[in-house]
């Protein structure tokens, strides 16, 4: 102002009202952002998760297709193709191993896979034992096959994962199938009716894949996790 | 002053920016926001009805198995892949405001380009609930997806032992034996089998059956009927038909009858469909269908007389039909060459063929079996007590000149009872009428063909034989030396034409065969049933997936076994006794399913 008495120049209003509104940008920003923050955070995770369950789905559904048409996922060869459908979800088979085995399952990493084969014991099934020997199982669903490989110890929500058909306590030979299916009531599934009815004879092929997200983990979505059964 | 009068005026207008950045929030950011959450979810809905239809058709495949007749297997097939997409979609699955699938959205059909492969389509829709889209007037989205499965049509052949140590159980010993003899391992064997063809598609697979002991009996050929002509179990019901005639006695002819399915597999001629052979054995394989006169070369296996002082002497006292022995100037021509064997090789009338399956009437797979100097050549199992070592030329059980069903017990209970003797004029040590003659050594014979009737060889050329064979020439060798010869020679050229008899049949290039084996012990302590052997026939790489602990190791792991990895892979399934026999069947059954989708 060239040194010019400042008073002589009333201030207009609207300058006074921004010399008070001075910083309203910066707490509109910080408005905006305590909204926008969390929504687009939201919307990230809520993505990435959509992405895994998305995959984690086809994932299922494609280990699902390869056991129904005869791998033996107690190979360690069978195994590596289903890490490799699973990139990018952390499922860890561990070191080589030759020849067959059920129960893969004491790794580390975000993944578990669980294939199952099962069948309604009925009548028919159960005349395919040798006359005077007693049907123990008759009219239940029995797992005929068994496979884990990956990480048990995962947890979702802090629980350890389990199969929604139940975990066969029966004899378990090193290729995944049950022993004495129709006379062991440890080879019972008191599940598989709850999801799917057969009729007496008929099987069920049935994979199931636990992941866990742990670095984008919600706690409430989906369930610290995601988990897919299908049925073949 | 100017400044704030500067900033003043460069501030003009953003309270329009901020208005339409708010706008732009709520009518663009935020909308798409919600567009992206809600197409997300829709992704994820149809990427899970995607696998449910999957395996809906896959399971619908499946169910084409079951019904006897094609549209009650369409229905099956509906059904269950109504059962399986609920099972894999759950109606509340996500918020999902309805579903639409139904018996109506399956179809089956022949595809158009193989009529031995029926397509089976399931389709399905839903309305999926909106979470933000609701808020402009969408509240649903339609998603869909379509799941398609194929399943060849299974061509089978069982072949069944029906020997005589499938009449003992460990205790008791009833040879003959049949399905009303109960407790005994042909009767298990009998109901196994039938619950075997109730896995099947009447109508659309075709199953035949062969049974053998030393003679072979084709039952039936492949048939889309086999459950009304076999008999079956299932969970649908039971029928009886062949398999509840099947009568167990005598010995292991396993070459003949595996060459005889190879055949028959070949003459049906579906190379669209899945072709196997299902095996059943509780022993070694002993016998082989030889023929003992070389056409082409117009030669005889038989011992030839030597020159002593310009005559000759010695040799086969074996005559050809004008009754001259070799060194007498018999055998000079075809013409000459005896009928061992007394029924004609027209097979319209061979005993072992079912006389009502037109398929013999003509010039049928087995018109180039020579007639003449032909049968059977059974030897004892390893250690068989009374005729230790030894072996019976010339089986007369093949020689029925009478249309009979050497499977059927007849009215005196031995089903060989009818049968004429073989007859080899003037043969010293080989059978010649009445019962087999065992001996340790067959001095009518000089050497041993190198192939059964059927080209099975004894010392296979294309790969390492799985037991050594001693050769005379290009001719198996009868050595009189060495620990238990000449029995042993014969007893491993034996097992390697059985083990060939299975791997003719998977290198057929036009039909590729696929072998499955089951083998039962418990039976016989003498010549159970070799894991190995049966693995190589049925090219199974893996060790024993049935039993725990495991009766064999994978093939790699077991010394003598070999997999050929360019032909069909089947499965051996080990059974230890007769009461795993009808699990074992089934794990055959599943996975020939498998392979037939």
């Amino acid at each position: 102002m060239n040194g010019e008495d400042m008073s002589l120049y009333p201030i207009p209003i609207s300058s006074r009202r921004t010399r008070r509104e001075r910083g309203n940008e910066i707490i509109e920003f910080a408005l905006l952002l305590s909204l926008l923050a969390p929504m687009l955070l939201w919307v990230f995770i809520n993505g990435m998760n959509l992405i895994k369950i998305i995959e984690a789905s086809q994932v299922c559904r494609d280990i699902g297709n390869l056991y129904i048409h005869g791998v033996d996922f107690s190979t360690y060869d069978a195994q590596q193709v289903a890490t490799t459908l699973a990139s990018g979800f952390g499922l860890q088979i561990g070191s080589s191993f030759s020849g067959n085995s059920a129960t893969n399952d004491a790794n580390s990493g975000n993944g578990l896979v669980i294939v199952s084969e099962i069948m309604y014991a009925g009548s028919s099934a159960c005349s395919a034992l040798p006359s005077g020997t007693t049907c123990t199982n008759e009219n239940k669903y029995v797992f005929l096959q068994r496979i884990y490989f990956g990480n048990s110890s995962l947890t979702f929500n802090g629980n350890t994962v389990a199969s929604a058909l139940g975990t066969p306590a029966a004899t378990i030979n090193s290729y995944g199938y049950v022993e004495n299916y129709l006379t062991d009531p440890n080879a019972v599934s008191a599940t598989a009716g709850n999801y799917i009815t057969l009729a007496d004879t008929q099987v069920a092929y049935v994979s199931e894949t636990f992941f866990s997200s742990p670095n984008l983990g919600f706690a409430s979505y989906p369930g610290g996790g995601v988990y897919n059964r299908t049925f073949f | 002053m100017r400044k704030q009068l500067v900033r003043r005026t460069r501030e003009k207008g953003v309270a329009t920016l901020l208005w339409l950045g708010f706008l732009s929030l709520v009518f663009i950011i935020l909308p798409m926001i919600g567009l992206a959450i809600d197409v997300g979810f829709v992704y994820a809905i149809r990427a899970k009805m995607q696998a449910a239809v999957d395996g809906a058709a896959l399971a619908a495949a499946r169910a084409l198995s079951i019904g006897a007749t094609l549209a009650s297997q369409e229905t099956s097939a509906q059904n269950n892949a109504v059962t399986w997409f609920n099972a894999n979609f759950p109606s509340n699955f996500y918020g999902i405001a309805s579903v639409s699938m139904s018996a109506s959205n399956v179809t089956v059909a022949t595809d158009p380009n193989n009529a031995q492969l029926m397509d089976v389509t399931v389709s399905a829709t839903a309305q999926v609930n909106t979470i933000f889209m609701r808020w402009f007037g969408q509240n649903t989205v339609l998603v869909g997806a379509t799941g398609k499965a194929s399943r060849r049509a299974v061509v089978a052949v069982m072949v069944l032992d029906r020997s005589g140590s499938m009449c003992w159980n460990g205790s008791t010993y009833a040879q003959p034996c049949t399905e009303s003899t109960a407790g005994l391992p042909c009767a298990t064997m009998i109901s196994a089998a039938k619950q075997f063809t109730g896995q099947f598609a009447e109508g659309s697979d075709y199953i035949g059956l062969i049974s053998f002991s030393d003679d072979i009996y084709i039952h039936s050929l492949p048939t889309t009927s086999f459950q009304s002509t076999l008999g079956y179990t299932n969970s649908s019901g039971s029928g009886t038909g062949d398999l509840d005639n099947v009568a167990c006695y005598s010995g292991t002819n396993t070459a003949t009858a595996m060459s005889m399915a190879y055949q028959i597999l070949e003459q049906t001629n579906l190379p669209g469909a899945l072709n196997v052979i299902v095996l059943e054995t509780d022993g070694l394989p002993n016998s082989l269908l030889m023929n003992f006169y070389n056409s082409s070369t117009n030669t005889t296996a038989l011992v030839q007389p030597t020159l002593v002082k310009g005559k000759l002497t010695g040799g086969s006292s074996c005559t050809d039909s004008t009754g001259k022995t070799l060194a007498q100037g018999g055998f000079g021509s075809s013409a000459v060459i005896p009928q061992w064997m007394q029924f004609s090789m027209n097979f319209a009338n061979a005993p072992f063929v079912n006389s009502s399956d037109s398929f013999w009437t003509s010039s049928g797979p087995f018109s180039t079996i020579p007639s003449g100097m032909v049968g059977v050549v059974e030897s004892a199992d390893p250690g068989e007590a009374g005729v230790t070592n030894e072996f019976s030329v010339l089986m007369n059980y093949w020689s029925k000149t009478t249309a009979q069903t050497p499977q059927s017990t007849g009215s005196s209970g031995d089903p060989f009872n009818a049968y004429t003797a073989v007859s080899t004029p003037g043969c010293a040590a080989l059978s010649n009428g009445g019962s087999p003659q065992w001996v340790s050594n067959p001095t009518d014979l000089a050497y041993f063909p190198p192939t059964d009737v059927f080209g099975n060889q004894l010392n296979p050329s294309a790969y390492t034989p799985y037991e050594t064979v001693t050769m005379n020439g290009t001719n198996v060798a009868i050595p009189t030396s060495g620990a238990n010869e000449p029995w042993q020679n014969w007893h491993n050229g034996v097992i390697n034409a059985t083990d060939y008899s299975a791997y003719q049949a998977r290198t057929n290039t036009g039909i590729p065969i696929t072998v499955f084996a089951i083998g039962l012990g418990g039976n016989t302590t003498t010549g159970p049933p070799d894991p190995i052997l049966l693995q190589r026939m049925a090219n199974d790489p893996n060790g024993d997936e049935f039993n725990n602990p495991a009766e064999y190791q994978p093939c790699a792991d077991e010394t003598g076994c070999a997999t050929f990895s360019s032909q069909p892979q089947g499965t051996f399934v080990y059974a230890p006794t007769a009461a795993n026999l009808s699990q074992a069947f089934l794990r055959i059954s599943s996975q020939v399913l498998r392979l037939s989708k």
